[in-house]
């Protein structure tokens, strides 16, 4: 919904700035969505006299005025078609900077122009094109227009929930505001008996309400000798902030209550309704349509009601469809003189099948499905009816015809202080209580026991405290038989408020969402990233064919010995009173207990066997402190893959042992650097590579020196099996896995080429210079390399191999021209060659 | 005329019924019916013909051609039936030849269990929380108010470390860490290595696993305690499973209990696992000793706490029926293979 901020001060004081408003309206519930602000208009822009008008030879449409600007005469041309002498107009005078043009002296056809007369959408304030805009006769002249445009404004855009229908106006939302800023509600004053009255509402018009479940009440007024014209400055401009179109006085003012309560209303054209046959006295049915009735709606459209819909109808035809839209049959009109005013209640299920059903959403529609209150048809139809009588004029005839058949009872519901403290966190005073409600529009009843539900009869509610009360006490302890609440009966408009928990809702909303003391969170102990790289390193090892064992955290120090030499002696952490020697130490690595295990399962027939261990090793640091760092190690031998039928499982090889720990870096996101030596004195130095990251080594991976296999029982030779070994500093893996999560990349829309290229190069140089060379020759366009065959033997020198490698290339911004890859193949070539002198093939 | 086409059109069945492939089908319809094909030179002598004869002529090659281009059309199809025919050939294969698989591996049972504890409990609200192996005594023993005279520090023989240290004799000091560091509310796990100085025997080893559980709060109950083990008990050993507390004596809880669960194997009725009593025992439990909150620094007035300690070697022997504990240590290849679950 929008709402000017202009017009919402008309019923509550407001003096925060726009920003503390918009904040409020926020977190009481109402989502204000945008904001815009309506500038003030220039000082050069006044209220003026058009003196005469007169026709410029040679244009149709072009006059020069003569304009009274309170100072001067000004020479004006205008081409509004409604300029006319005795106007009351705005003029910009020159000097005047306006949203689309800025104001010169000028010359329009070879004649002087001393300003410019305005149309609402020159100054920005609508769209409305037609014509200059028109002010009361009795405006002062020469004075500033902001006041009259109601300028500066500030427009608000409100995303009303489907609970709150009394939101649906201007005065709903001022109501609002009033508890949650604690001001009061200021609500019109108009006094409808005052007004001349000429007979009787009674013999001018009947109602027949033939559907009351359906339309629990129907209320109308008749007033006659109404003067059908454009709505005068301020109506048009409320309407035209709040998204509306004037059309006429009298549409436009039951469009402004609309907007002001929330409660559509209608008004028809008396002297087109028909009389029952045989009587003299105009009647109303409200009766559901029949299937296949045919109206002509004001939208335009024809509508084929069926028997669901309601509508309003004379004993000869539907004259609007009941809450969602007037017919052509009956609106007002120039002509119109007498009318009626329909202020109702409709059933919200009702409305809503007619709207969603025939795809009509209007203003009223959109109210009436969430809602309208049967009380609130009387203030509505009050107030537009003293607004018509005193913009539109014309006599009201007495009383209102009301038919409301079932008018509801009082609703009364309790609230318990304390349950507010149990349900919200935090304590809140009866007196606080009763403060909010009331600014809401509810009344307090009294103070008694709790007792839960609607209360039918306040009488019956009692209270042990009733004498304290009466000497003004309102605050008890609840260690007695009295859990002492305050009752409220709450406004017809409020169809949300049912329950204590809504009351408890209510005051939560106002008293701010941010007052509860916050509950202290708990701590956040667990390192979640460390928990699941850890299953997922376990994991991706399971899924590489690895088994996974648990040892014991003690071992046999010979064993360590069996790895490391006797400086790490120090190191080790030793139990005083061991179960025996060969559990004698904590262990200080993983892979003493891997390779027993190994062993083990060697001697028990195994051939083809991949372990792995994750979990803590002990041990003292150079300062000498107990650590107990997580640590990953594998040792493998034999196949790397099931024995297939197909084709030859591969044996275990540095590739393979390799590939596991690439695996775990890609998963990671991490790229240490290569280093083909470790100090590892159990692992053979050339088959051997160190992963570097800062300077310190995250992982390594190798074969396992044959003298170490053979002291742990595994005799490498008459087994003719290599045994590898991985062992990874968890700890600092899962350090350097900082941001697991990605980033999307755009998939490329150009193909990407691949090219092979195959050349002979000396054995001394290793494919990862090879790597280097390509990826530096366009390091953009060049996306992979990948190497698919290596040879060496008879056909080329001994001290030679011959490599094929497959270059992945593409562009993000074009698809790739022959002429374009060859480019870049050719440089590689070249480059290869001058740096390697590499021979292709 | 009409025999020269007649001709024409046998011929050109001839050549497209022994076309092979694709290919050939493109072959032989250039040669018919392209640019340099007989019913193309036809069809350009129509104009040197007299008005008369044009449209005879003209349908009759026509006609010729769409007999071609029929043929062409019906063994075109053919062909391709043929090579997708050949594609699926059922011929020399044996489906129940063995598939071709990746390499597998597995975690250990103790991993799978542990797991499945840890999630357990992560869905009902818990933290996990680490601790050390190697422990002091003020958080093995002094914090847990058991002070060195304590009659129940020979309750569990303890190893020692040549630098004073010693090896923790239950998870519970991880509860004494986290209050350390933490103020309520605290909700956490913590599984981990604890170590006695056991002799090795079907139901004991030196070093075995534990899971224990903290919480603490305001208005946390023993009622909360059950309700919490009943959920565990449920969610890893089936819904038919009950489990219960009765009154034992710990140091560091106030009152004290042991939990049983009803046993896994029979159901109650009695049974070896269960030694015929019906009953599993599963660890200690209990109310946190208002002394071991003063020892961390937290107001016993305002909070209190429950915990618990279960053995997860026991949960694992449980779920997985092993007959002696020491199979679990020994990662034989033939039992690690055993479990994906």
């Amino acid at each position: 919904m929008i709402i000017s901020v202009n017009w919402l001060k008309n019923y509550v004081e407001i003096d925060v700035e726009i920003k503390e408003l918009v904040h409020i309206l926020t977190f009481s519930g109402i989502e204000v969505e945008t904001v815009t602000e309506l500038k003030a208009l220039p000082p050069e822009v006044v209220t003026s006299r058009i003196l005469s008008v007169e026709k410029i030879d040679g244009s149709d449409h072009l006059s020069l005025c003569l304009v009274d600007d309170g100072i001067a005469t000004r020479q004006v041309v205008c081409g509004a078609h409604n300029c006319r002498s005795g106007l009351m107009a705005v003029l910009a005078k020159p000097g005047a900077i306006l949203p689309e043009i800025s104001i010169h002296p000028a010359k329009i056809r070879g004649i002087e122009s001393d300003g410019m007369l305005c149309s609402e959408a020159e100054l920005g304030i609508s769209k409305d094109h037609d014509g200059i805009i028109e002010l009361p006769e009795d405006t002062p002249l020469g004075i500033g227009v902001n006041e009259i445009m109601g300028l500066p404004d500030s427009i608000l855009e409100v995303e009303i929930t489907p609970n709150r229908p009394d939101l649906l106006g201007v005065m709903g939302i001022a109501r609002d505001l009033s508890a949650s800023m604690d001001k009061s509600l200021l609500i019109p004053e108009f006094d409808l008996a005052a007004a001349s009255v000429s007979g009787k509402v009674t013999s001018v018009l009947k109602i027949a309400n033939l559907v009351p479940e359906l339309c629990p009440r129907y209320t109308a007024r008749v007033i006659r000798g109404v003067r059908i014209a454009k709505s005068p400055q301020w109506l048009r401009e409320r309407l035209v902030r709040a998204g509306l179109r004037p059309i006429n006085n009298i549409v436009d003012i039951t469009n402004f209550v609309m907007l002001e309560t929330g409660h559509p209303l209608h008004a028809f054209d008396y002297d087109k309704l028909a009389c029952p046959a045989g009587e003299s006295i105009p009647q109303i049915i409200i009766r559901c349509a029949v299937d296949g009735e045919k109206v002509n709606a004001l939208d335009e459209r024809q509508y084929s009601l069926c028997s669901r819909d309601i509508v309003i109808a004379d004993p000869q035809k539907a004259i609007a469809v009941a809450g969602v839209v007037g017919l052509c049959n009956s609106h007002i009109e120039d002509s119109t003189t007498c009318i009626v005013l329909e202020s109702a209640a409709f059933n919200p299920q009702s409305i809503r099948r007619t709207a969603y059903f025939h795809k009509i959403s209007t203003d009223s529609s959109y109210r009436f499905e969430r809602g309208q209150a049967p009380e609130s048809a009387e203030f509505a139809s009050s107030r537009t009816a003293a607004l018509i009588l005193e913009i539109a004029g014309g006599t009201l005839c007495e009383g209102m015809l009301d038919d409301w058949q079932y008018p509801q009872t009082r609703k009364i519901i309790g609230i318990r202080p304390s349950r507010f403290d149990q349900v919200i966190g935090y304590r809140l005073e009866s007196e606080q209580i009763k403060n909010h409600l009331c600014r809401l529009g509810l009344k307090f009843v009294k103070y008694a026991t709790w007792v839960p539900g609607v209360i039918a009869d306040p009488e019956t509610l009692y209270c042990f405290h009733a004498e304290q009360m009466e000497q003004g006490i309102t605050e008890f302890t609840e260690n007695d038989k009295c859990v002492h609440s305050l009752y409220f009966e709450t406004p017809p408009a409020r169809v949300d408020l049912e329950r204590e928990i809504d009351l408890i809702e209510e005051l939560a909303r106002l008293d701010g969402y941010d007052k509860p003391k916050k509950a202290t969170p708990p701590a956040l102990i667990m390192d979640m990233n460390a928990h699941l790289i850890k299953r997922r390193i376990e994991d991706l090892f399971v899924a590489n064919g690895f088994y996974e064992v648990v040892n014991y955290s003690f071992t046999d120090e010979e064993d360590h010995f069996k790895l490391w030499n006797k400086s790490t002696a120090q190191e080790l952490i030793r139990l005083k009173n061991p179960t025996n020697a060969n559990q004698s130490v904590m262990r200080a690595g993983l892979i003493p207990g891997l390779l027993r295990n190994l062993q083990f399962n060697l001697d028990h027939g195994a051939r083809d066997i991949a372990l792995f261990e994750l979990n803590k090793i002990y041990i003292n640091d150079e300062r000498g402190r107990i650590c107990e760092p997580l640590r990953l190690a594998a040792v493998a031998t034999g196949r790397s893959t099931p024995l297939q039928w197909q084709t030859v499982s591969p044996m275990y090889d540095i590739y393979r042992i390799k590939g596991v720990l690439t695996a775990v870096f890609e998963e990671l996101g991490i790229s240490p650097v290569e280093s083909y030596y470790s100090a590892r004195p159990f692992i053979v130095k050339d088959r051997a590579i160190d992963y570097i990251i800062n300077d310190q080594a995250i992982a390594c991976c190798g074969m396992l020196d044959p003298e170490t296999a053979a002291a742990f029982g595994i005799d490498t030779v008459v087994l003719k099996q290599d045994v590898w070994v991985i062992d990874i500093d968890l700890e600092l893996l899962i350090s350097m896995a900082k941001d697991l999560s990605g980033i999307y990349q755009n998939i490329p829309k150009y193909p990407t080429v691949e090219r092979d290229l195959a050349f002979i190069m000396d054995s001394n140089i290793t494919y990862h210079d090879i790597v280097k060379t390509i990826q530096q020759v366009d390091p953009i366009l060049i996306r992979k390399i990948s190497v698919f065959d290596e040879y060496r033997g008879k056909q080329i020198a001994e001290n030679a191999r011959s490599i094929a490698i497959r270059l992945t290339i593409a562009d993000d911004e074009k698809t790739l021209t022959d002429a374009a890859i060859e480019n870049v193949i050719a440089s590689v070539r070249e480059k290869l060659i001058a740096l390697w002198q590499v021979k292709m093939r | 005329m009409q025999q020269k086409l007649d001709e024409l059109v046998a011929e050109a069945r001839l050549a497209i019924a022994s076309c092979r492939t694709a290919n050939d089908i493109l072959n032989t319809k250039a040669r018919y019916l392209g640019k340099k094909s007989v019913i193309n030179e036809l069809f350009c002598e129509i104009r040197n013909l007299p008005a008369e004869e044009r449209s005879v002529f003209g349908q009759k090659i026509n006609q010729a051609r769409s007999q071609i281009e029929e043929a062409l059309a019906i063994r075109n199809e053919e062909v391709k039936k043929d090579a997708w025919a050949k594609q699926t050939s059922a011929a020399n294969i044996d489906l129940s030849m063995p598939a071709s698989t990746l390499p597998r591996g597995g975690l250990h049972p103790l991993t799978l269990v542990r797991r499945q504890i840890e999630d357990v409990f992560v869905s009902m609200g818990f933290q996990i929380a680490d601790g050390f192996d190697i422990e002091d005594d003020f958080h093995n023993f002094d914090a847990l108010n058991t002070p060195a005279d304590h009659p129940s520090r020979n309750l569990a023989d303890t190893f020692y470390l040549e630098n004073g240290m010693l090896l923790r004799t239950q998870t519970s000091t991880v509860q004494i860490r986290v209050m350390e560091k933490y103020p309520p509310p605290i909700r956490i796990i913590s599984l981990g290595r604890c170590y006695r100085n056991d002799k090795p025997d079907p139901t004991h080893l030196p070093m075995f696993h534990q899971v224990e559980a903290l919480v603490v709060d305001e208005g946390v109950s023993l009622a909360d305690l059950t309700s919490t083990l009943q959920q565990f008990v449920r969610v890893m050993f089936g819904a038919n499973v009950r489990s219960r507390i009765r009154p034992h004596y710990f140091p560091f809880t106030e009152p004290s209990a042991e939990m049983d669960i009803s046993c896994v194997s029979c159901g109650g009725i009695g049974c070896r696992v269960c030694k015929y009593n019906g009953w599993i025992e599963m660890g200690g439990a209990g109310i946190v000793d208002p002394n071991v909150f003063e020892a961390v620094g937290i107001d016993s007035d305002r909070f209190t706490g429950f915990a618990f300690g279960l053995g997860i070697d026991r949960i694992a022997m449980l779920k997985y029926k092993f007959p002696d504990i020491r199979i679990l240590l020994e990662n034989d290849l033939r039992m690690l293979r055993q479990f994906k679950w």
